[in-house]
This record gives structure tokens, sequence and C-alpha cells, in this order.
């Protein structure tokens, strides 16, 4: 079950099992405790890490208050985790003219205090 | 359902509302015996003369049908209640049409009613994680399907703004929608901004209602001397819902095109042959790419056919002429049965000041979280 209504549970801590891996048909699927692989429903999956650097497909900036305890403005993305795997998540940018499309990303914790709960993502340029 | 509805008609024979509104404390059973008289009085019709009742609502919660009913009459009637998200009212429609269809009953009720804020999602109870706290959130799904369109289209904010525009004026002239003015381009760009480019005029409200339509087979309108000319029939129904996405096409817009197919193909007629389509506005960015799904618009014309007027009343096809769900509301329950009673008013003329001419084939379409589809075809009747 998700810990909290505002951050989800994975963290960098979780990287190395996001996703799952479907021994049947090859298709990848998140989370990695999924009940069943999205496209077959085979429940023979292996929990796996991204099999590639993310991706950055789409993004835009969240002004209203629309979700409780996420203060505006928040930028948001769609990051390509895995090949067809297109997931929503907040973008570690004060401002999303740093963004452009398909710009590789890395995930990292909510916050540079917190670690173990939540992933955010950032240009990988941004790294160190 | 694909054959039964062409071996065996059905008609809406009688409509009925109560405005949409925002949230009060008016009980949920005024605002449906509200809608449920005037659509019996609209088809003539006495209330044990209805043989079933399926009653769309999402957010009143457990076994709200026969509470609401027993006060038109403890009759014995099979009373069903429908939640389908945003398509309750559509899915509640439907299984009207089916158990006419079918031969069960002769004349069904399909009512929605809904109230705000007892409603709960299971997508947070399914025991899994999202990545990001708004994965769940429409606004921001719709948001950046909403940029994506915009820039692969090489379009500027003030195309979705002209859907609101259009939505909010064609609402100002509709005396059951929730929003009764009408927005220049200036004051829907203007207004404060939600996600993305999409500003508070380009998101319909919150709000509560009904709405029902009565429906029933061609025997029992004969029987009972209702007026065919004023009974649209019902000639296709389809439900289906998402498949995994393929490619760049997201997945709902997917949905919309396969689902419209369907029930365009079960009606036998072409996309291009519909004078009036209702559809799922709650964004604006909606009804631009699902005009395009449906087929109302060329694949990337949708903006610039609405720029032209084509989907205005008078235009082309009519889109959301009751004002959408941007204008004229979403209460959820209601808003599916409510496109219906749109749909039916227009092709008998009666929708005084916002009437779209001409109205003859006509499509409601509407989507519930999840995500799922509902699509019915109209014909008016001579
Ligand atoms: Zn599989």
């Amino acid at each position: 079950m998700t810990t909290s209504s505002l951050m989800p549970a994975w963290g960098v801590d979780h990287l190395p099992t996001l996703l799952a891996h479907c021994r049947q048909c090859g298709t990848y699927t998140f989370p990695s405790n999924a009940w069943s692989c999205r496209a077959c429903g085979a429940d023979t999956l292996d929990k796996v890490p991204m099999p590639q650097t993310p991706v950055l497909r789409n993004f835009i900036t969240l002004h209203g208050d629309v979700v409780p305890g996420l203060t505006p403005p928040v930028v948001v993305g769609e990051v390509e985790i895995a090949p067809g795997v297109v997931e929503e998540a907040l973008i570690a940018v004060d401002d999303e003219s740093r963004l452009t499309l398909d710009m590789p990303m890395e995930a990292i914790g909510a916050d540079p205090a917190d670690t173990q709960r939540g992933l955010r993502f950032r240009p990988l340029e941004a790294q160190g | 359902m694909s054959r039964l509805l062409q071996e065996r008609a059905v008609h809406v024979v009688g409509i009925g509302m109560h405005p949409y509104q925002f949230p009060s404390e008016t009980p949920y059973v005024h605002l449906g015996l509200t809608a449920i008289r005037e659509a019996l009085k609209d088809a003539g019709l006495q209330w044990p003369q209805v043989q079933a009742a399926f009653v769309g609502t999402a957010a009143i919660g457990m076994a709200a049908g026969r509470v609401m009913l027993r006060h038109l009459g403890s009759t014995g009637l099979s009373v069903t209640q429908v939640e389908n998200a945003s398509a309750s009212g559509s899915s509640a429609f439907r299984l009207a049409c089916q158990a006419v269809a079918s031969g069960e009953h002769e004349v069904v009720l399909a009512v929605g009613v809904d109230k705000t804020g007892h409603a709960r999602r299971a997508s947070g109870s399914d025991g899994l994680s999202t990545l990001s706290p708004t994965s769940n959130l429409p606004v921001a799904k719709f948001a950046l399907l909403a940029r994506r369109y915009l820039r692969d289209g090489e379009l500027d904010v003030e195309a979705l703004a002209r859907v609101a525009v259009k939505n909010h004026g064609n609402a100002a002239l509709n005396p059951y929608a929730q929003f009764r003015k009408p927005r220049t381009l200036e004051q829907v760009l203007a207004s404060p901004k939600v996600a993305g480019d999409l500003t508070v005029q380009q998101c319909c409200p919150r709000g509560e209602g009904a709405a029902a339509v009565i429906v029933a087979s061609a025997a029992a309108m004969a029987r009972l001397g209702l007026a065919r000319a004023r009974s649209p029939r019902v000639i296709a129904s389809v439900s289906t819902s998402e498949k995994l996405g393929r490619g760049d096409v997201p997945p709902i817009v997917d949905m919309v095109r396969e689902s419209s197919l369907a029930a365009l193909e079960q009606a036998g007629i072409g996309a291009r042959d519909l004078d009036m389509v209702e559809l799922h506005d709650a964004f604006s960015i909606e009804e631009i790419v699902y005009g395009e799904a449906i087929g109302v618009c060329q694949t990337g014309e949708g903006a610039h056919d609405l720029a032209r007027g084509d989907t205005a009343i008078g235009g082309r096809c009519a889109v959301n002429a009751s004002g959408g769900l941007i204008g004229m509301g979403h209460p959820i329950g209601p808003t599916g049965v409510g496109q219906i009673a749109e749909i039916t008013r227009q092709m008998r003329g009666e929708a005084t000041g916002r009437q779209h001419p001409g109205t003859r084939l006509a499509m409601a379409h509407m989507i519930g979280l999840g995500s799922v589809a509902i699509a019915h075809v109209l014909q008016k009747t001579d």
C-alpha cells in the first residue's frame, strides 16, 4: 500500500527492483510488485532495475493546488523508464525551461534529506 | 448488442433534467425526482408504466435507487444501480436500451443523479504505488496530452482555449447548464492556470444534478400512443475499455477511436454523417483529440475546424451543443444521460436558442476513469 498520499513508497533503495520483467513475453511492467504482466497476464515476473537510462518524453508544470500536500508549482514529466513503460514522475527542477524533450534523466530521492521514500527524476547532466 | 438494436427498435420517448449546479444541501432524492417527473411528463407516461430503472451514480452511496424511486410509488419495478465512473449515466442508458432490445421490458428508465464529495476511487486501493502523486490525477494527464498535441501541431494555447469559449457560449444558452455566462478568449486564457496550458475555465466544474431518459419499444409506443416524431431511435450502443498503448497514440485516444468506430459500424454510417456529437470534454484538449478520434475532424485538424466554426452550433457537426462538461457541467452520474437528453431535444427541434439545424444523426460518447468508453448513436425518427 502507498504509505503516503503525497509521496509514493518508491525510493532510491528500490531502484534495483523497480520493474517487473515477464518471463513469458518479455514485457516490462511498473511497479515490480504488480499482480501480473500488463501485456499477457502471466505472474511469472522477475524484479529488475530500469533496463535503460530513463528518458523525458513530455513535461508540464502543475500550477494549481490539486494534490493535497504537494505545493505548486511542481514540474511533472512523462519518463520512459523501460521500453514501452512511460510513467508520470516528479521532475526535480525549479523551472521547466531547463528541460528538453527526450533528454536523459536520472532517478534521485525525494529530497537530499530523504532518499528512502519517493523517487524524482532530474536531467542526467545535473549529476554531481 | 450489435444486432439487437437493429432487430428490435429502441426509442427515447421522454427526457427530463434537474439543472446541473454547484454543490448544495439539496438532497439527491429531490434532484432525481425532478428529472424523472419531467421525463414522465415529457413522454406522457405514468410511473406504473415504467417496468425497470437503471440508476447511474458514482458518489451518493449504496442502493440509492429505491430510496429515491419509492417516492414515485412502490410499483415493484426492477431497480439496478450502475457505477462506471464518469460513464455511470451512459452505462445506465445502455442497460436500459438492452433491457428493451432484449425484449425483457418495454418501457425502461435510465436516470443519472449525483452529489459531490462521497466518491472513493479504487485506483488508490490496488495495493500498488505510483511514481508520482499525480499519476491518477486527470488534470495532469490531460495537461500532458495537451502539451503534446500543441507541440506536434505547432499550435498555440488559443487552440485549446477556443474549446472553452465555444462550450461556455453554448452553455449560456442552456437552461440546465451549471455555467450560464459566455466567456471570451481573453477571459479563458486569463483565468488561473491549473496544469500546463489548461486554465480553470478549460476544466469542468464540480457539481450535482440529475438527468432522466425513458426508452421504449416500438410496440409499446404504438400501444401507448407515443409520438414517433419526438422519439429518436437508438441505432448503436458500444462499451469498451482501454488497451495497452501502441506507439505514440495515447491508449485513451485509441479507445475513443475504436469505440466510436464500432458504434458507427453498428449504426451503418460514417463519422461524416454525424450532425452532432456530445463528448467527454472534462478538459478542453479532450474535445479536440476525441473529435479527431471519432472522425468528426481529420487527424490534426481538430483545432483548425474548431477555429473555423465547423464544430459550433450551425457548423458541419455541432460538438457539445449542450455546453459539454466544461460549460453544462459534469455531475458524473447524470452526465451521460444528459447527453442523450440534449441530442433528443435537438432532434425534436426543441433546443430553443441553441438549436443545431437539421440534426438527424448524433453520437453520445462518454469516458469513465480507468478508462472505459461508452458510445451511442441516435437517429431522428420521421
Ligand atoms: Zn507477459
